[in-house]
């Protein structure tokens, strides 16, 4: 059945957003409730181990801020964020979100369209508005599409960003936006280093908050969702505003991750509703082991920085062997590298 | 504005006859295993890149080329599914693996066709146009509207009425249970993913020709096969046809009412089925079936 | 246990081809004495990339082999690295090309840059290559890169410039060249038509490049003014989608049939182009009733025609399913041998010799640009991007496709009266299936005139002229 599975008469009786504010504010209770519990996850030597290779990384590209090495961390860094609100939202529910690309370019257009209007804003308030229409635009995407089952929300998400992309070329006039694009952005950072330094700030951030909300009774709906959705249903959870939650958070997550790009590369255009952007994150999260979210991060350096380091010499094969890998990893290693690794290591020192 | 009906008439029929022939086989594989699979669009992309390959730049006969491509289609289809079977048997991950499989498919033919779109193949039927109702239509389409009645009947038939049918349909609503009856769902599945594949070969071999190859060209195929497919109600072929034309009609009237708006009739096409879908996601066929 | 091992291998597969990625990128870095070391971002995985850097190679060997270049007494041989940045295809993301010129520029320590295709690419990648101070010469069209230049010239803009007509210089030359085919058209066509030629549509691809020309379609495009005032009726004037509704441009042909369009002008460079051609040449127009139901001409800027090498993906008349007989277009070049000067045809002549088909439109522009760069090094007498500024910015060079010099904001300089100092001229796909020029060889008409300026009264000539019925009308001349 195509529909969400909650007894469908309390669906009619209550209004969704009492719903959904009711999961906000359930969260919001049991985040303050356990505000001890919470400081001891996050001394888990995996969170910590991702904090330890996202500071190392920083150090080492501030090292050399205007290396191509420094821009490729950058890049991963953007990247490792995609991946992070990727895992969230579709790694824990199973609802597989092809939209990705969509939210991302409309983060750098806005971007490119509020600097046009004011060239006073500062990056971090650009990319902080966009955050919000990231949240915006979620949430109206989620609301009508989430009450369907996943193959459905898949293939709407999946259309979303052709869709978007196409509205947008029809109507760059008629929307006041500038043609060809916006040129001339603020850079992120007067250097990649410094540049590298903001993102891996922003990661850490939104990779505690995510951890936090993952080990959290809403995290553990996220993840009853994937495993059995009318098992809840039958429990009298009502799955849909977590979801809606999960995704307008994702959302507005990509959508700054959006105006990052923008303004690492002083330029919003079209290009940023492309395939690479759900592409990357998806190779990350498959590497990195899904609902792992430590793995994005660690997976997410090794895969960019191959891809970096591997294109000037193979250039469009690259991509060819990275979707070959990809496609072995799900088919073999079905449980990411990263968990893979971390069986292999207890295998070796336990034999079991 | 008087002269436009004829067009829109015309070719909101045949294109969407069209659709009917692309999304046959979807509707037979997606309604009997209910998982997404976006290799779909990548088996129409592999036969028409295969006709090319070997009809254009091999110089091989055309008909044989033509048999060749269908050959290795239903060759993709089938290794596809038995490796996923064996080692990705949930639905999230075949999605996955389906997905970068079709991405694979679009950067090997970026690479090995020198990135070009727009290679013509031939076709099996004449190109040059003629006039119905005063409208410019390509044999090209007349026989795929023909053929894809035909097929829609021919299968439409097969899963109502015959006795396999009705086997693939109970094993579509309970695998376990026809398990357990003693059907074997293990082939049942691999004849639908011949059928349906070979269904996709044939609606690239009558249609690509009449238009062009890209590497992207999966991406269209698989969205029109969901769409109608979802649209008309899951394995009910009975609404095949007016979830079709529901599309084509949306674009062609888009088309012509507003000439001036290049890309409009594709967003106005697409938002109609994404509101349609998002109403009533058990589509037209599944209304009865609802309480 | 299988799994792990798989994981092993993976992971040291990975470990050796990254080291020998790192290896091949760190070696190239050492550059040996004596060479000048130009980065090309380009897209190299298509034909457009490959065939700028055939022009490349072709004008690097020439002047290796002539010597080289004279740096300061001692005499340097060029050497090309090159990046893949995709950016033809217009869903691949800027990172690329930026990722492109970051990693020649501190990889590959080249000394200078030259490439780029694509508006956003290019413009993502200017303040990159500024901040390094290496001084790129780049082969984009958006009108953004002098402004780029302009802005903060003395700290960054000063490193850019921009080897290839802008949207401004280009439009100029759009607005009056279909008038001159479609006047000789008008006079000489007296079989194909009945009636005079009025009814004309435009169609330009959905993309960047044409929003200048096009704007918001019909009346608010910046041609409507500019047919209308010698003596067209433009029927239609709009965008044309680079995928159309069910697959098939039909539809917008039905369209254009239905107001009577005799003549259609595009402006297309990209992959959908075969398409749109091959279905307008098996389009039945029996109802076209304006045209009396006979096909309309086309004509326009067609980058994909403009290729006639032996391959079926290089040769338009092919990939058309020979529906681009008759095919009118134009560009810069030369694609043909046309003597724009005494440069043009001995390009041409070495061009088609070494590759095999006939040079793109950009090439005589990006094989120009190693030639007066290393005339400013030898005036610089450095290879610093600092030094060398300066005596670029003075270039007054003659290449096969005409004479360049640069402006304040480093755009080529384009005068247009008497004479465009880089002419754009036409082409004919005629019904042998091969392209032929359509201008005089001779130059010798110094008419041309830009269409803000246009004057009836004046004349040009045409050469090897082909009627649709097939008729060569050969040389003859055209009063406006």
């Amino acid at each position: 059945m195509p529909t969400d599975t909650a007894p469908s008469s309390d669906l009619r009786r209550r209004p969704v957003g009492g719903g959904i504010a009711g999961a906000l504010r359930r969260g919001a209770r049991s985040f303050a409730g356990s505000a001890r519990l919470n400081a001891s996850r996050l001394t888990s030597p995996l969170y910590l181990g991702a904090l330890g290779v996202i500071i190392v990384f920083a150090y080492l590209g501030s090292g050399n801020p205007t290396s191509f090495f420094a821009l490729s961390l950058v890049l991963s860094s953007i990247y490792i964020t995609l991946a992070l609100a990727w895992d969230f939202s579709s790694g824990m529910t199973g609802y597989l979100n092809f939209g990705l690309p969509f939210f991302f370019g409309v983060g750098a257009l806005v971007t490119g369209q509020l600097y046009a209007t004011d060239s006073h804003l500062t990056p971090s308030s650009l990319a902080f508005f966009s955050f919000g229409v990231g949240l915006l635009g979620g949430f109206l995407f989620s609301l009508p599409t989430l009450r369907l089952r996943g193959p459905y929300f898949s293939l709407l998400s999946f259309l979303l960003p052709l869709i978007g992309a196409d509205f947008i070329l029809a109507f760059w006039t008629q929307l006041g936006l500038r043609t060809q694009g916006y040129y001339g952005l603020p850079f992120l950072g007067a250097t990649y280093g410094d540049e590298l330094v903001l993102l891996s700030a922003a990661n850490v951030a939104i990779l505690t908050a995510f951890f936090l909300l993952r080990e959290s009774h809403f995290g553990l709906v996220l993840r009853g969702i994937r495993d059995d959705e009318d098992a809840l249903g039958s429990q009298g959870i009502r799955t849909f505003p977590y979801k809606v939650v999960a995704f307008t958070l994702a959302s507005g997550v990509v959508a700054f991750s959006g105006a990052t790009y923008a303004m690492v590369y002083t330029f919003a255009g079209v290009d940023a509703f492309g395939f690479a952007f759900i592409l990357f994150p998806i190779l990350i999260v498959i590497v990195g082991g899904t609902g792992e979210l430590f793995g994005s991060i660690f997976a997410g350096y090794v895969v960019i920085l191959l891809y970096q380091y591997l294109f000037p010499t193979f250039s469009d094969l690259t991509l060819i062997i990275f979707a070959s890998a990809a496609i072995l990893l799900v088919l073999f290693i079905p449980h990411g590298l990263v968990r893979q690794l971390r069986a292999f290591i207890r295998f070796m020192r336990t034999g079991e | 504005m008087a002269g436009i009906l004829a067009p829109i008439v015309v070719y909101g029929t045949l294109f969407g006859l069209t659709y009917v022939l692309i999304a046959l086989g979807f509707t037979l594989l997606f309604g009997i295993s209910r998982v997404l699979n976006l290799a779909y669009g990548a088996l129409y992309m592999v036969t028409a890149y295969m006709i090319y390959y070997f009809a254009v730049e091999l110089g091989f006969n055309l008909l044989l080329s033509v048999a060749i491509a269908i050959a290795i289609a239903i060759g993709v289809g089938v290794g596809v599914f038995l490796i996923c079977v064996r080692f990705a048997p949930d639905p999230l991950r075949f999605l996955i693996v389906s997905f970068m499989f079709a991405l694979l498919l679009q950067y090997l033919f970026t690479k090995y066709f020198g990135g070009q779109s727009g290679l013509i193949i031939p076709g099996l039927f004449p190109v040059k146009e003629i006039l119905i109702f005063d409208v410019s239509v390509s044999p090209v389409y007349l026989v795929t509207a023909g053929v894809a009645l035909g097929l829609l009947i021919v299968l439409w038939l097969w899963i109502e009425w015959t006795q396999y049918g009705r086997t693939i349909r109970a094993t579509a609503e309970d695998p376990e249970t026809a398990a357990l009856f003693g059907i074997g769902v293990r082939s049942i599945y691999l004849v639908v993913v011949v059928v349906s594949s070979a269904l996709v070969a044939i609606a690239a071999v009558l249609i690509v020709p009449a238009q062009e190859l890209t590497p992207t060209m999966w991406i269209e195929p698989f969205v029109i096969a969901f769409v109608v497919s979802v649209i008309g109600g899951l394995g009910k072929f009975k609404w095949t046809l007016p979830a079709a034309f529901l599309l084509s009609f949306s674009q062609f009237i888009v088309q012509f009412e507003y000439p001036t708006s290049a890309s409009l009739s594709d967003i106005v096409a697409f938002g109609v089925a994404i509101g349609f879908i998002v109403v009533l996601p058990q589509g037209i066929g599944g209304i009865k079936r609802a309480h | 246990m299988t799994a792990a091992i798989i994981v092993v291998v993976v992971l040291v597969v990975a470990g050796v081809g990254g080291y020998f990625a790192y290896r091949q990128l760190t070696s190239s870095s050492s550059s040996s004495a004596n060479t000048i070391t130009v980065g090309m971002p380009l897209p190299l995985n298509s034909i457009i990339g490959q065939d700028l850097l055939n022009a490349a190679n072709l004008a690097v060997s020439q002047i290796n082999s002539a010597g080289g270049v004279n740096v300061n007494g001692t005499s340097y041989q060029y050497k090309i690295v090159t990046y893949d940045t995709e950016e033809a295809d217009p869903s691949i993301p800027i990172a690329n090309g930026v990722s492109g010129v970051t990693s020649l520029i501190t990889q590959s320590n080249v000394n200078f840059l030259m490439g780029g295709y694509r508006s956003d690419v290019v413009l993502a990648e200017l303040p990159i290559a500024a901040q390094y101070h290496k001084l790129y010469i780049t082969f984009g069209a958006d009108t953004g890169i002098s402004t780029f230049v302009g802005t903060n010239y003395a700290t960054t803009g000063k490193y850019i410039f921009n080897g290839f007509l802008n949207t401004t210089n280009q439009n100029a030359q759009y607005g009056a060249l279909p008038v001159f085919l479609l006047q000789a058209y008008k006079e000489r066509a007296t079989t194909h038509f009945t009636t005079n030629i009025t009814n004309i549509a435009v169609l330009g691809e959905q993309a960047a490049w044409t929003q200048a020309t096009i704007g918001t379609g019909g009346t608010g495009s910046p041609l409507y003014p500019i047919l209308k005032s010698v003596g067209f009726n433009p029927v239609y004037i709009n965008y044309f989608p680079l995928s159309p509704a069910g697959g098939s441009y039909d539809s917008l042909l039905t369209t254009l049939a239905g107001l009577g369009t005799q003549a259609i002008y595009i402006l297309a460079a990209g992959t959908e182009t075969p398409l749109l051609i091959s279905n307008y040449g098996a389009f039945n127009w029996g109802a076209d009733t304006a045209s009396g139901g006979v096909k309309p001409l086309m004509l326009g800027a067609d980058v994909m025609s403009e290729y006639n090498g032996s391959s079926s993906t290089n040769n338009y008349w092919q990939l058309t399913n020979h529906a681009c007989a008759d095919e009118m277009t134009f560009g810069w070049g030369p694609t043909l041998p046309f003597a724009i000067n005494s440069l043009s045809i001995p390009f041409y002549n070495a061009y088609e010799k070494a590759y095999g088909l006939n040079p793109g439109f950009a090439d005589g522009f990006i094989y120009s640009a190693f030639f007066y760069l290393a005339n400013a090094i030898e005036k610089a007498k450095s290879l610093s991007s600092d030094a060398v500024i300066p005596y670029l910015a003075q270039t007054n060079y003659t290449g096969p496709m005409g004479v360049v010099q640069f402006s304040s904001t480093h755009g080529l300089i384009v005068n247009l009266a008497p004479w465009p100092s880089i002419p754009a001229f036409g082409m004919q796909w005629h019904q042998d299936g091969k392209l032929y020029p359509l201008w005089s060889s001779l130059w010798t008409t110094p008419n041309f005139i830009a269409a803000d300026t246009f004057a009836p009264g004046s004349t040009t000539s045409f050469e090897n002229y082909e009627e649709p019925n097939g008729t060569l009308v050969g040389d003859f001349t055209v009063a406006l």
